[in-house]
């Protein structure tokens, strides 16, 4: 989301050297506009903004809290093209209206220029919600698992929001100083796109069990491998360095 | 942590170590996620783009692994980061950075038993170039730390062969700075730079400085901490004033 701060981080974006500080700005903001839009001043949004049926007249007309950008205009890799200067046009257009300016986003693979911090309408969030879960800028990991408190009813969306304050061993962790408070919310943008899952003793056994089948050897052939420092291959190797600390002798 | 002198008595051992408390396994979260950010941060700023460590915990043992593509699913197998900067550019090899965490014995700090750095020509990581290993307790006799690397016949290789040892120069174990002076993940980044083996972002090279500075001033600590009177001694004599905890 690129508000007050947007225009700003727009410009770095352009050029590729954004600022972390300007980043979690808009981070913080997006995930709290996402997660209680409502609640944040977001009461309606002018979708896909520059092109079609969505217009400047009707950007006056309807007066919406927020823009969303069309993503066409955030493609990666074309620094100075038309789509690039058109959008800055419209991120400022918005920022002097007084609303949220809200751009689409690319995957990791786009690069840096490109990690806009991505918020979507309620409407037509899903296709760029799945988008951002490999986003190294996604504020929280996201995951497909659903609360128990989840109904069938419920917008897919909606459950994997739910999933996400329910999960707290995938998403949150405790704040030790103020258990109210996300850990998430104290991370710099590299800290939060960090997945850790959690894992016990048999989801472990079966991971040692899998990378032996993918390298195709047995746990005692490896070790003598490991013992002589001579792998059959460096699949061999690379499983021996991952699994090793998870096994013992047995006499 | 495993001793290889029976290998045939090898099984899978579900309790290494303690099992940590919850706030300690909270502590080793965090301290991970931490970790692993920086090491995102490192990549796409130096050699990288969208590169996105991810780490497993096994909070019941204590231990946790960082890699990329690393899930509960996959704790086996890393997959290589692409070396390089732009979207549609072809990487110019791939870099394997790994680690097994854990925390150190006061339960306060992150520890690596295992690091592993490796550059393959190929994504499949069958075309390995080099890699530098750290283990902190060696399945062999071979040093903690350790850098091995691909390539023909040459001196090394002769004259091994002349002992009646004949191997390939990928299987010497050149020793590389011990367990605490080993060469770090920044070092490895600037070798691909300036060998003009990977292309980097602009301004690499005071991201690096920044990291390196962070790593030399964590090991320094870490140090200290395994070395309190040496530490104590040399501030002494630089004319500090310490006093021991139980003084």
């Amino acid at each position: 989301v690129l508000g007050a701060a947007g225009q700003a981080a727009a410009v770095g974006l352009r050029r590729g050297a954004v600022t972390e500080g300007a980043f979690l700005v808009d981070v913080t903001r997006a995930s709290q506009i996402f997660k209680n839009p409502a609640g944040r001043g977001v009461r309606d949004a002018l979708d896909d903004f520059g092109t079609g049926y969505s217009s400047l007249s009707r950007l006056v007309n309807l007066r919406p809290s927020a823009l969303k950008i069309d993503r066409s205009f955030v493609s990666p890799g074309r620094p100075g093209t038309p789509s690039e200067a058109m959008l800055e046009m419209m991120i400022a257009i918005g920022s002097r209206l007084g609303m949220d300016v809200i751009a689409g986003i690319e995957t990791p693979g786009a690069g840096p220029a490109c990690r806009l911090v991505v918020l979507a309408t309620w409407s037509q969030a899903e296709p760029i919600y799945r988008e951002l879960r490999t986003s190294p800028w996604m504020p929280t990991p996201i995951t497909e698992t659903h609360a128990p408190h989840s109904s069938p009813e419920d917008p897919p969306k909606v459950r994997q929001l739910q999933a996400l304050s329910h999960d707290r061993r995938k998403v949150f962790l405790p704040d030790s100083t103020d258990p109210r408070k996300k850990v998430s919310d104290r991370m710099t943008p590299a800290e939060a796109a960090v997945t850790v899952e959690i894992v016990g003793d048999a989801e472990v056994q079966a991971g040692v069990e899998r990378a032996l089948k993918s390298a195709g050897v047995s746990l005692n052939e490896l070790a003598e491998q490991a013992r002589a420092s001579r792998f059959s291959s460096e699949r061999a190797r690379l499983v021996w360095f991952m699994v090793s600390p998870v096994v013992s002798q047995h006499r | 942590v495993l001793a290889v002198s029976a290998p045939s008595e090898l099984g899978w051992s579900g309790s290494w170590s303690p099992r940590l408390s919850p706030s300690t396994a909270d502590e080793l979260q965090r301290q991970a996620r931490v970790f692993a950010g920086d090491i995102n941060e490192l990549l796409n700023n130096t050699v990288a783009i969208g590169a996105t460590l991810s780490a497993v915990l096994d909070p019941d043992n204590g231990r946790c692994w960082v890699g990329l593509g690393i899930s509960r699913r996959n704790i086996g197998i890393p997959r290589p980061v692409p070396l390089a900067v732009r979207p549609r550019a072809r990487p110019t090899g791939y870099l394997l950075v790994a680690h097994v965490l854990e925390l150190d014995p006061e339960g306060r700090w992150l520890a690596a038993s295992k690091s592993e750095y490796a550059l393959y020509l190929d994504k499949q990581m069958e075309r390995m170039a080099f890699h530098y290993d750290y283990v902190r307790q060696p399945d062999n006799e071979y040093p903690a730390a350790h850098f091995q690397v691909a390539g023909g016949e040459g001196p090394l290789t002769k004259r091994s062969a002349r002992r009646g040892q004949s191997k390939e120069l990928k299987h010497f174990h050149f020793p590389v700075g011990g367990r605490r002076f080993r060469p770090s993940l920044e070092d490895i980044v600037e070798f691909l730079v300036v060998e003009n083996l990977a292309e980097a972002h602009d301004g690499w090279d005071r991201v690096l400085s920044d990291h390196r500075e962070k790593w030399h001033t964590r090991q320094l600590r870490a140090a200290v901490r395994r070395e309190p009177a040496s530490a104590a001694e040399e501030l002494a004599d630089l004319g500090w004033q310490v006093q021991a905890p139980d003084a």
